[in-house]
């Protein structure tokens, strides 16, 4: 099956201005002035994910999406949305976005701002009329409908951003950090809607560094590093599948017991009454365990941990910059060594 | 077309919300009652000097509202990115532009026909609460000929009914599109359509300039523009008398041919608004006409100011 959404080749290079203010003071540039958001961007998208594009802040997610809905223009390359090229309205009339922070027009009403975007998309008003109340319940805002927008909390204004990118149903849905700067309980809802979204039939593109919840709702995802892809693929591949670790925490344990687990564990951690130990090898902290139990201690949990897609993302991200530094310096070292 | 039509009263709502707009009304109030008590210091032709006043305050006004709130209005949708969600939407980006520009000259045409509603009750008032009229009402002669007075309470019935009088008449002037006959209003509406001609143009610069400088800039630009294109004709009689009185372009001096040509290059670029300013015939109680002439040029030069602005605005990346 094509893919719904397909990259190929993308590359965005900003040229910046002569006269430009950098930490509170005018710069002149005349060098230098390129710099590459984004480089040769490969990305195929299969109906009905959900796909997850992470990476640290100005590794090129926004510039991504941004070229995605037709805001900037890229340098070089193409991309597809449904199989047709960018900017095309029958793809706009299928497809939502929510920015990052987004700001709307402050003055109007809830179900005036989703009036007037529902009139962008081309909807009736007997149809906006249905499908309003319908939008402001499932984003759990039917309260505050009549209320303008500048009375509304970010998390309010994040929700009635949603709202506008479900208006016309549609088939994807492109959000560019959703969940940022929302409380635990907003964060849940807008994974839960994420989730419902997918179980309805629909692709969800989303950016976002809240790698936690990345890593429960992605079917996919791409890690971006200083524009460039340093990482593809389902979750389940690219996570390792063997135990990385495992986790021994204990209570009410006597001095004997409490020096062993100290002097066998790889790591060891006093908190309050409760104790921790993390073994790399499974025998280690089965004897442990033992112990624990037959020493009349208690036992609080037993884990095997694998690797987080946090742990992952550092750990490629650091091995990118490592490869940089000693990059940079290789080639420093060149250029020493020429002179 | 619905969806220029939303963008265009969305924009409409978002001025009118806006409270320059109503300092900037209030203040083209106060000129116009100036206007009034500056004419009474006058010994002749005190009515030219409120009309021309009026007419005069109503432009000024509405080239600060077309720079100040027209200009705002496109540079905040970029500068706080909510353009991001209208340009994802099914829309060309002309289509925003275009709605942008027609809330914006909508929001000018209300404006400058609420002033010239309110300066036309004004001319009204200031028939019906001075003079002859005012002596009249105040002091009626009955039918035996001899003058009554009515009582100090009628004075202040007489100045509220006065008031009502003079809106009600100054409502007509404006719904009868000018055709009334009042004399006193005489040219006044017509007036007013070509200063909303004149704001077409005017209003099309200001959204080609925000559509890529800075709020600054594009006023900057917006007023230089205004000023130039009022002195048009002044610039291109300047460049030719100066040319006239060397002898002709070739024998002008460095400095002189870099204002040769600037004077006549401005001329020539920026619109020639004293078409549209007919003040001199309002003092006077000429007739003013609205002309195809006016119409086809406005129109022309709108066009193509918004055209440009509509390239530049197709081309680039929003921040």
């Amino acid at each position: 099956m094509a893919p719904i959404i397909q990259i190929r080749g993308l590359t965005k290079v900003y040229v910046q201005d002569f006269v430009g203010v950098e930490h509170g003071r005018l710069k002149i540039r005349f060098k230098d002035r390129r710099r590459v958001a984004l480089e040769n961007l490969d990305l195929d998208v299969s109906e009905g994910e959900i796909f997850g594009l992470l990476g640290p802040n100005g590794a090129g997610k926004t510039t991504t999406l941004k070229i995605l809905m037709g805001l900037h223009f890229a340098t070089r390359g193409t991309a597809t949305i449904m199989g047709k090229p960018l900017g095309d309205l029958a793809v706009k009339e299928r497809i939502g976005f929510l920015p990052e922070n987004p700001y709307f027009y402050d003055y109007l009403t809830g179900i005036e701002f989703l009036d007037y975007y529902g009139q962008l998309y081309g909807m009736d008003k007997a149809k906006r009329r249905k499908r309003i109340p319908e939008l402001l319940d499932k984003v759990g805002l039917t309260h505050a409908g009549e209320l303008p927008l500048r009375g509304y909390s970010k998390g309010m204004l994040q929700r009635a951003g949603l709202a506008q990118s479900l208006l016309n149903d549609p088939q994807i849905v492109f959000l560019d950090e959703p969940q940022s700067g929302l409380d635990p309980f907003g964060r849940k809802e807008v994974r839960d809607l994420i989730l419902s979204l997918r179980d309805a039939g629909k692709t969800v593109f989303f950016s976002s560094h809240i790698l936690q919840d990345a890593e429960v709702i992605c079917d996919r995802v791409a890690i971006l590093h200083k524009g460039e892809r340093i990482a593809l693929g389902p979750l389940s591949e690219m996570l390792s599948a063997k135990v990385k670790e495992y986790e021994v925490t204990f209570s009410n344990a006597g001095d004997a017991l409490q020096n062993k687990a100290k002097q066998s564990a790889r790591r060891y951690v006093v908190q309050r009454n409760e104790y921790l130990a993390v073994f790399d090898k499974e025998d280690a902290a089965r004897g442990l365990a033992s112990e624990i139990l037959a020493g009349g201690a208690t036992l609080n949990s037993f884990v095997a941990r694998k690797e987080t897609l946090e742990e992952y993302f550092i750990r490629e991200i650091e091995g990118k910059r490592r490869q940089e530094r000693e990059g940079g310096s290789t080639a420093n070292s060149r250029e020493e060594a020429r002179k | 077309m619905i969806k220029i039509y939303a963008i265009a009263i969305n924009t409409f709502k978002e001025a009118v919300r806006n409270r320059v707009l109503y300092v900037l009304l209030f203040f083209s109030i106060m000129i116009m009652f100036g206007a009034w008590i500056a004419s009474s210091l006058s010994i002749e032709e005190n009515t030219r000097i409120v009309r021309n006043l009026g007419i005069g305050a109503i432009n000024f006004i509405s080239v600060l509202i077309a720079v100040f709130v027209g200009i705002g209005l496109v540079y905040n949708d970029l500068d706080k990115k909510t353009i991001y969600t209208i340009v994802s939407k099914p829309i060309h980006r002309w289509q925003f532009l275009l709605g942008k520009y027609l809330g914006l000259l909508l929001t000018i045409a209300v404006n400058v026909l609420v002033m010239t509603w309110i300066f036309c009750s004004v001319l009204h008032l200031r028939e019906l609460v001075t003079g002859d009229a005012l002596t009249r009402a105040l002091y009626p002669t009955g039918s035996d000929g001899q003058v009554a007075y009515r009582g100090s309470g009628y004075h202040l019935f007489y100045f509220v009914a006065s008031i009502a009088k003079a809106l009600v008449f100054g409502f007509i002037n404006i719904v009868s599109l000018g055709f009334d006959g009042m004399v006193v209003t005489q040219g006044l509406f017509a007036a007013s359509v070509l200063t909303i001609l004149e704001m077409a143009v005017i209003t099309g610069f200001a959204v080609l300039f925000s559509s890529f400088s800075s709020p600054t800039l594009s006023a900057f630009m917006t007023v230089i523009v205004f000023v130039i294109g009022r002195l048009n004709q002044d610039l291109y009689l300047f460049a030719t008398a100066m040319a006239d009185r060397a002898g002709g372009v070739e024998f002008l001096s460095g400095g002189q041919v870099v204002s040769y040509y600037f004077a006549v290059g401005a001329a020539h670029v920026c619109p020639n608004l004293s078409i549209f300013d007919q003040r001199a015939a309002i003092a006077s109680m000429q007739p003013v006409m609205v002309g195809p002439l006016e119409v086809a040029y406005g129109g022309v030069y709108t066009l193509l100011v918004l055209f440009v602005a509509i390239v530049v605005f197709n081309r680039r990346n929003f921040k």
